[in-house]
């Protein structure tokens, strides 16, 4: 008896978050898979033909943007991950060696602006007419540089921008994660003479094993869905240069008017996605 | 050792001094006249500081109204977000119940949903009830947070059992137990939780552009992108600066109040203590 | 019990809240007060314009329209009620209204591009006006042949004209001058070959250190206008007459994209440049010529510190012509359309144009109006007057707007990423056949 109750009570209070999570989580990837075996004119919804997998075949055979938009957003997340990791290791052993929480939360705080603030701040430290990094360069004698419209150089400064709005989290799950690792190591290997470098090799580190995991998968998820600040601030120019994948979905569905199309774009996402955190969790040595 | 504290504490200090150098410069920017900036935009301190970028901010164009905008949607999906989640968080935590071994790893399987990337088939899905340029529309997609169902059930699970079952000793029903009991001892995961989803939805940028096409129903965050575009950057760059900072300054109000609570909400996630 | 109570009130209001967003269903009675809505770009002026109905007090696009639209609600006896549905900007004007078609629910009057409409008229989204002209009491022999043109789709006319607008050479006449470049009566010197181009800009950089052209040459798609203007030019074009091939990879493409490289290798203008710089640069004197449009007559008129004119694009290439683009104002098909309430303020709307020409820039699309008296007063406008007569529409094909983003990722490829000239052209033609294949 206690049990169906428990049951009747367990799912009561489940369903509110299940609906919504059904409803607007898992049903979208659904749609979109439906969706991308047809041909589905975001104007002309009523006229929409199914087409099996010729939106596929388009994609990886005669579509040269999506492979560049593709490959753009691969050079992004190969890019940003390991500086954004990396960074927010050091300044999270940084503080906890040494910081406090003044600085933990500096280091923090541009997470919490939004893409349009952000671009807009950075839009304007790199513009060769206005901005402080001209001036900055100007003190050693280099010339304005036209960042966002120089080929080499826009999607780089794109990843520091991301990196100087993102890199607190990663710092804060470390930082969390070293609280955990027991300070009787370190003095066990003080004792025994070992410097600093040694011990955050061999002691830091394999510690942080879980929170690396954790971050990393993050991370990754994160890059893979980059779109607002490349959008807002190169539109992805210069000449399609840092077109990243979620942009063409966007101009696919809503310049071209292919709904059909741009899903078929985002399930590839989501599988490419898919794998590449399955292989992360399955290459870890434990469970996350 | 102590010069060792030293370096780093002045390393940390001129990290940190870049770090902050760009926000400090946007409210620099933002207090100085158009006028001024035209010629000189590179000043750290204001130069002849004024308000009339932020009295123009308020009284010109449609600022205010995608602020309004962003509250209600920022502060409903908070809202329901905090009361669905933690109603599951309860549920997994504390209640045995049939099916509970496969639902809970299926509602965390949702993290892999790249939820930026699903927008085309959402969009679908609220034209087909002509329900975009509408709060709902802003505001459903982003109530469901696996990780935040994970958050709370990690918390209430740590409420010790004894409490709750005093009180059904008494004959409370659950949901009583629920609102009495459960949701005022977890006011540290809501602070952490709740600052966490007001930061998402506030920030959120693809699919408020996506379904809120109509000026009027843009969000601050959508709004100031727009204006970055077409905005007049060579004469009016200080009234663009200042409706960044405006379009900055509750969350980072909110964050310098709730900032112990949000870090240590992350911390609580990422399943370490 | 009581706090339930309370949380489902709050619920109830914040459901209602959730739902409700301030915009209405327009609809349309039989006799009695109508109420139409109407979208459009042109910006908010909302603050300025208020309860103002006098069109001469207008200064810019969005004043002259929003006073018209003021008027015209004050002032019609048939009990019209114009409401507008919401702004949206030049950039996402087309989201709002494509995603107002989507939902089933678009406004009852809407204005649009040329290059736009055949989107929508191909998927039959409009109300044909061939039959409703008359009845409305619109001349459409008044109209000059583009104008005509530019609404029509398959033969089939969609729109009420409104104007048409092209890119025009805006001169700084004060360093033509010290540049040695005009004639007897204080006039710029016009070239006519591409040879005469350069050396005007030799000329211009050796004399005064001033760009010779500046462009946005990044941002927003005036380097695949340049090279429509170019073509246009050699008597040739980018899309096949019949619209189902592309036409990109030709001797008079690659000449016009040579021409625009030379410009920037040789520093006649910049390749950096997005809209703002450009502008910044011609408005602080160091630009001879600035490659812009005919709205932002009016505003350097005003703004610049120089001697300034507007002039109409010089014949570089042999065949008069300029790219141009149009405005007009179409009717959505809808359940219970009330088109007719609608042609009265297209009507209305074609009735001022002379007030739309004057506070904006934009070419009229009356005969009457381009060559009556009352536009010979306003200013500049002589100045530009041929423009009317060489403005060439880009080609009226499906999904002109991603045909233009391909024109112009690879023109600029050229000068920003180096790419070479011909595999540009060659990529754009291909990409632009895939679009024209849909």
């Amino acid at each position: 008896m206690r049990n169906r109750s428990d049951t009747l009570s367990g799912w009561f209070f489940l369903t509110p978050f299940l609906l919504v999570y059904l409803v607007f989580l898992i049903y979208p990837v659904f749609q979109a898979a439906y969706m991308s075996l047809f041909d589905w004119d975001l104007l002309a919804m009523w006229d929409r033909s199914i087409v099996g997998l010729r939106n596929y075949a388009e994609m990886f055979t005669s579509d040269n943007v999506f492979w560049v938009s593709l490959i753009n957003t691969l050079k992004f997340v190969v890019y940003s991950t390991p500086l954004i990791i990396f960074i927010g290791l050091l300044l999270a052993v940084l503080i906890n060696h040494q910081g406090g929480g003044f600085f933990r939360a500096l280091f923090f705080s541009p997470y919490i602006f939004s893409v349009s603030v952000v671009t807009l701040i950075w839009g304007f430290l790199l513009n060769p007419q206005q901005g402080l990094i001209a001036v900055f360069l100007g003190w050693f004698g280099v010339e304005p540089i036209s960042w966002l419209t120089n080929p080499r150089l826009a999607l780089p400064a794109i990843v520091v921008t991301t990196l100087w709005w993102t890199m607190g989290f990663n710092m804060v799950l470390f930082l969390a994660g070293l609280q955990d690792i027991s300070p009787s190591l370190y003095e066990a290997a003080s004792i025994d003479g070992t410097n600093s470098l040694q011990k955050f090799f061999h002691i830091t580190i394999p510690g942080l094993r879980r929170t690396m995991l954790l971050v990393v998968v993050l991370q990754v998820i994160a890059s893979f869905q980059i779109f607002g600040q490349v959008y807002i601030m190169t539109r992805g120019g210069p000449a399609g240069t840092t077109r990243v994948l979620i942009q063409y979905i966007y101009e696919s569905g809503f310049r071209d008017y292919r709904l059909g199309y741009a899903s078929a774009m985002s399930v590839l996402l989501f599988l490419l996605m898919f794998i590449v955190s399955y292989f992360q969790f399955k290459l870890s040595p434990e469970e996350g | 050792m102590r010069t060792q504290k030293m370096i780093l504490t002045v390393i940390l200090a001129i990290m940190a001094a870049f770090w902050i150098a760009p926000v400090i410069w946007m409210v620099s920017l933002a207090f100085t006249p158009n006028e001024i900036l035209k010629t000189i935009s590179t000043s750290m301190i204001p130069i002849s500081p004024t308000a009339e970028n932020f009295a123009g901010v308020i009284s010109v164009g449609l600022t205010s109204r995608w602020f309004l905008n962003s509250i209600i949607v920022t502060g409903l999906t908070t809202i329901f977000t905090l009361i669905f989640h933690s109603m599951a968080g309860y549920a997994f935590a504390k209640i045995k119940f049939w099916g509970k071994k496969v639902m809970f790893p299926a509602v965390l399987a949702g993290l892999m949903v790249p939820k930026e990337a699903m927008f085309i088939p959402l969009f679908l899905l609220f034209a087909r009830f002509n329900a975009h340029n509408t709060y709902a529309a802003l505001i459903l997609p982003r109530v469901a947070i696996p990780l935040g169902v994970f958050l709370m059930t990690q918390f209430i699970k740590a409420i010790p059992d004894e409490i709750e079952e005093a009180v059904q000793i008494d004959g409370a029903s659950r949901w009583r137990t629920f609102w009495q009991i459960i949701m005022p001892m977890s006011v540290p995961a809501f602070t952490a939780l709740g600052i966490f989803t007001f930061i998402l939805t506030w920030n959120d940028y693809l699919w408020p552009l996506v379904s809120a096409t109509k000026k009027e129903m843009f969000t601050i965050t959508t709004g100031l992108a727009s204006l970055q575009g077409n905005f007049a950057q060579g004469t009016e760059l200080g009234a663009l600066m200042a409706r960044g900072v405006i379009a900055g300054a509750p969350l980072m109000i909110l964050f310098i109040l709730f900032q112990r609570n949000l870090i240590r909400g992350i911390s609580l996630s990422s399943g370490t203590k | 019990m009581k706090k339930t109570v309370m949380v489902l009130i709050v619920s109830l209001i914040v459901t209602g809240l959730t739902f409700g967003s301030g915009q209405q269903d327009g609809t349309a009675q039989e006799g009695g007060p109508v109420t139409l809505k109407m979208a459009r770009f042109f910006g908010d002026c909302e603050d300025t314009t208020k309860g103002v109905t006098d069109v001469s007090k207008a200064t810019t696009e969005c004043e002259v329209i929003q006073i018209l639209h003021n008027k015209f609600n004050a002032e019609n006896t048939e009990g019209i009620t114009i409401e507008r549905l919401g702004g949206a900007e030049w950039g996402t004007y087309y989201d709002a209204l494509n995603t107002s078609f989507a939902g089933g629910d678009p406004p009852d009057i809407a204005v649009m591009h040329g290059s736009n409409l055949p989107d929508y008229a191909s998927r039959g989204l409009l109300m044909p006006l061939d039959d409703l002209y008359e009845a409305a009491g619109i001349d459409v022999s008044d109209w000059t042949a583009p104008a005509r043109n530019a609404v029509k789709y398959d033969g089939v006319a969609y729109g009420v004209s409104f104007d048409l607008h092209a890119s025009l050479d805006h001169v700084n006449v004060d360093i033509f001058k010290k540049a040695g470049l005009v004639d007897a009566n204080g006039d710029p010197i016009r070239p006519t070959s591409p040879e005469e181009f350069m050396a005007q800009a030799k000329k211009v950089k050796e004399a005064t250190g001033a760009y010779y052209f500046v462009t946005d040459a990044s941002q927003f798609p005036f380097s695949a206008r340049l090279l429509v203007t170019l073509v246009y030019q050699q008597g040739s074009s980018l899309v096949s007459a019949d619209g189902k091939e592309a036409n990109v990879n030709t001797p008079e493409a690659r000449k016009a994209v040579e021409f625009m490289l030379e410009l920037f290798e040789k520093g006649y203008a910049n390749p950096d440049h997005n809209y703002t710089a450009a502008q910044q640069a011609f408005l602080d004197g160091n630009a001879a010529i600035m490659n812009n449009g005919t709205w932002a007559v009016d505003q350097y008129n005003r703004e610049a510190d120089f001697e300034y004119r507007a002039m109409d694009r010089a014949t570089i290439f042999g065949t008069p012509a300029v790219w141009a683009n149009s405005h007009m104002w179409v009717l959505p098909k809808k359940k219970d359309g009330n088109y007719e309430a609608g042609m009265k303020f297209l009507k209305f709307l074609y009735d001022n144009s002379f007030a739309w020409t004057a506070g904006t820039g934009h070419l009229a699309p009356r005969v009457s109006v381009l060559e009556g008296e009352e536009l010979k007063s306003v200013p500049q406008r002589n100045n530009y007057a041929h423009t009317a007569d060489i403005a060439k529409l880009v080609p009226s094909i499906l999904n002109w707007q991603a045909v233009e983003d391909i024109l112009k990722e690879e023109v600029e490829a050229t000068w920003l990423t180096g790419k070479d000239v011909g595999k540009a052209l060659e990529d754009a033609e291909q990409r632009i056949n895939e679009v024209l294949k849909r």
